[in-house]
């Protein structure tokens, strides 16, 4: 497994265990930019809210965190259920792209993308306490 | 060592305000000010919003049955402790008549020349008015009254029996203290034009002198200071049937020439000069303030704030933090006054007229940071009860910063304290009711006071909609983006806690017990980063 690494050219069909290998590491690379990306974006968010004397901004702010998480994971799975799983021929290797089973492969994607976003910003959240983003989890 | 004032008469009380509003924004760091207030007015309305002036700035800053502790660089950093001398003229003993007559010789000789010296002084009708109201411009007969009743509350005291004071004992407790204090400061706050004050400022410390001899304590090294405030507002003149039924009422047309006796009392009075160290003389050289119908006193005497009363706060600022050296041959005449504006129509203010130049920027930090706060408690929170705007604000902006509570009791005391220092809303009505710093805004007629003009409105919806960090000129400090000025968002309260935020690490709250000093404090320093 090769962290940040393409398969390239990407919109072509898998032909061999190399190319799907290297399938799996993109993906899993993406997947990993999709979720920094998206605390990112989530971080920025939380700035621009500004703050309110009724506290409604906290309930703002927490709203758009989970928003930016679920959407950014939603994308993902449609981007591998209608994209990717298109490139592969073989059935039992497309499911692991198209499929939400225990065993697939997505699902372990959707697992490692709610640890990066939902648990790391769960703990910068505490860490940044003084920051806007600390009032996601108060 | 403790600071001590005296506030005399309805002018004093007005004085006594400012004083306490200088107070509450922090002029007086670190001290401890032991206050009595000497009014022969029982149910005088400037006496009743003073002392509930006093009473809600104690209540912010009390703690487990004090006064509570000084602090520095905070709001309300002083202790103020009160202390009443009252000396209530009630049937039968409401005229000076009456008075002399409880105390009669058996000698009818004694009696007889009594008689005949009382009435080479005072007239007829002022032996028989009503002294319920306070002695009417007569000063003759005041500072006669005054004096002795500062020495025989003290000896009734000592019998068990003294009932000027509402406690009996404030104002032994007032002279006992400034016997403990070396080097002791007494600044007393009235004018010279009306009843009460102008009485009571010649003889005061003769008076306590003599008390305090009752009392068996040494009054020494006692330096003595006091305003000589000239009129500075004016009334109707009472119709033939008013004075009719009272007989004798103080009359706004001789207030000038009342002042103009005064000073030249005051400038040939060995005893005074004597007495006295410093004196402050201070006039209104503008058009006096009319207060229309004439009022004797009583609940119905309550006049708004003018600017001149915080001039005469800072003169007893100016006393408690001048120097000691004093010298008993020269007598220094110092001036301060307020600049004209362009048109030479109005007086222009600047903080530095108040205080001098060397503390002009502590002055305008302050002042600034309190109105501010004002406007931020009135503003952002006015969908709740304003009385929790404090507590709500704390439950903001803390998120475990700050260990402990704030009571709904002190978020209340805040409340009121606010209510009287600067404005509140009726959000019903849609109403801006002014308070003290508005009023003494309106009493100068000048184009502008201090602070963007803005922040005095008393429209209701603009002055609501102010940006509330932007009040100080060249200081503003809510800065909206493009975006955010494109929508109309205002972004004070932002700004302000997020610069809370930032310097919560900073602030010192060691010598401080209650949570919502701490929180005082903490909104203090913030504001000191924020007007930079």
């Amino acid at each position: 497994m090769l962290l940040f690494t393409f398969r390239f050219p990407w919109n072509t069909m898998v032909e061999s265990k190399l190319d799907y290998d290297l399938l799996t590491d993109t993906t899993m690379t993406m997947a990993i930019v999709f979720s920094v990306g998206a605390l990112i974006l989530a971080f920025a968010v939380a700035q621009m809210i500004s703050n309110k004397p009724d506290k409604s901004d906290f309930k703002s702010r927490k709203t758009t965190f989970f928003a930016i998480g679920i959407i950014i994971i939603l994308a993902f799975v449609a981007y591998n259920y209608f994209y990717v799983s298109k490139f592969i021929d073989k059935a039992m290797f497309s499911l692991q792209f198209s499929s939400l089973t225990a065993f697939s492969y997505l699902y372990q994607m959707i697992l490692l993308m709610i640890a990066i976003y939902f648990i790391s910003g769960f703990v910068l959240s505490k860490v940044l306490k003084n920051n806007k983003f600390g009032t996601i989890f108060p | 060592m403790a600071k001590y004032l005296i506030a005399v008469g309805g002018t004093g009380m007005r004085c006594l305000e400012s004083f306490v509003h200088l107070c509450a924004i922090g002029m007086m760091d670190n001290e401890e000010i032991n206050v009595l207030i000497i009014d022969t007015d029982f149910a005088g309305g400037n006496k009743n919003q003073t002392t509930n002036l006093i009473d809600a700035y104690r209540k912010v800053k009390s703690i487990n049955g004090t006064n509570g502790t000084p602090l520095k660089d905070s709001f309300f950093s002083a202790v103020i402790n009160l202390y009443k001398f009252i000396p209530t003229y009630k049937s039968p003993t409401n005229t000076f008549n009456r008075i002399r007559t409880q105390n009669k010789s058996t000698n009818a000789t004694v009696n007889a020349q009594n008689d005949d010296l009382a009435d080479l002084f005072f007239e007829d009708d002022t032996q028989d008015f009503d002294l319920e109201h306070g002695y009417r411009a007569q000063t003759h007969l005041g500072s006669y009254l005054m004096y002795n009743d500062i020495i025989d509350e003290i000896k009734n005291t000592q019998r068990g029996d003294g009932i000027g004071a509402n406690n009996k004992d404030d104002l032994t407790a007032f002279i006992e203290l400034l016997g403990i204090d070396s080097d002791a400061k007494v600044f007393i706050l009235g004018s010279i034009f009306g009843g009460t004050g102008a009485s009571s400022i010649p003889v005061i410390p003769q008076a306590l002198r003599e008390a305090s001899k009752v009392l068996g304590v040494a009054l020494t090294d006692i330096k003595f200071g006091s305003t000589l405030l000239s009129e500075y507002f004016t009334f109707n003149n009472p119709d033939d049937g008013k004075m009719s039924k009272d007989k004798i009422i103080a009359k706004a047309n001789a207030f000038r020439l009342n002042s103009q006796a005064a000073l030249m009392y005051y400038n040939n009075s060995h005893t005074v000069k004597e007495d006295y160290q410093y004196f402050y003389m201070i006039g209104w050289p503008e058009t006096a303030i009319d207060y229309g119908e004439v009022v004797t006193g009583g609940s119905g005497q309550l006049n708004p704030a003018h600017v001149v009363e915080l001039t005469s706060a800072f003169a007893a600022y100016h006393f408690f933090d001048s120097d000691n050296n004093y010298d008993k041959k020269i007598h220094e005449w110092q001036f301060r006054t307020f600049e004209r504006d362009s048109t030479g129509n109005n007086l222009k203010f600047d903080f530095a007229d108040f205080i001098g130049d060397a503390k002009a920027d502590k002055f305008k930090l302050k002042l600034a940071a309190f109105f501010s706060m004002n406007l931020m408690l009135n503003n952002e929170f006015y969908k709740i009860d304003s009385k929790k705007a404090f507590l709500e604000f704390y439950n903001v902006i803390n998120q475990g910063r700050i260990t402990g509570d704030v009571t709904s009791e002190e978020s209340e005391a805040l409340d009121n304290y606010i209510k009287y220092f600067s404005f509140y809303y009726n959000h019903l009505d849609e109403n801006v009711h002014t308070g003290w710093l508005f009023q003494v805004r309106k009493s100068t007629n000048a184009a502008s006071f201090l602070f963007e003009e803005e922040s005095f409105s008393e429209n209701y919806k603009q002055l609501k909609g102010i940006e509330w960090g932007n009040i100080l000129p060249k200081h503003h400090f809510a800065k909206p983006n493009f975006a955010e000025r494109a929508i109309g968002r205002r972004v004070s309260f932002n700004t302000f806690t997020e610069a809370m935020k930032n310097n919560s690490g900073k602030v010192n709250f060691v010598s401080i017990a209650k949570t919502n000093e701490k929180l005082l404090k903490w909104m203090y320093e913030t504001y000191k980063e924020l007007f930079k």
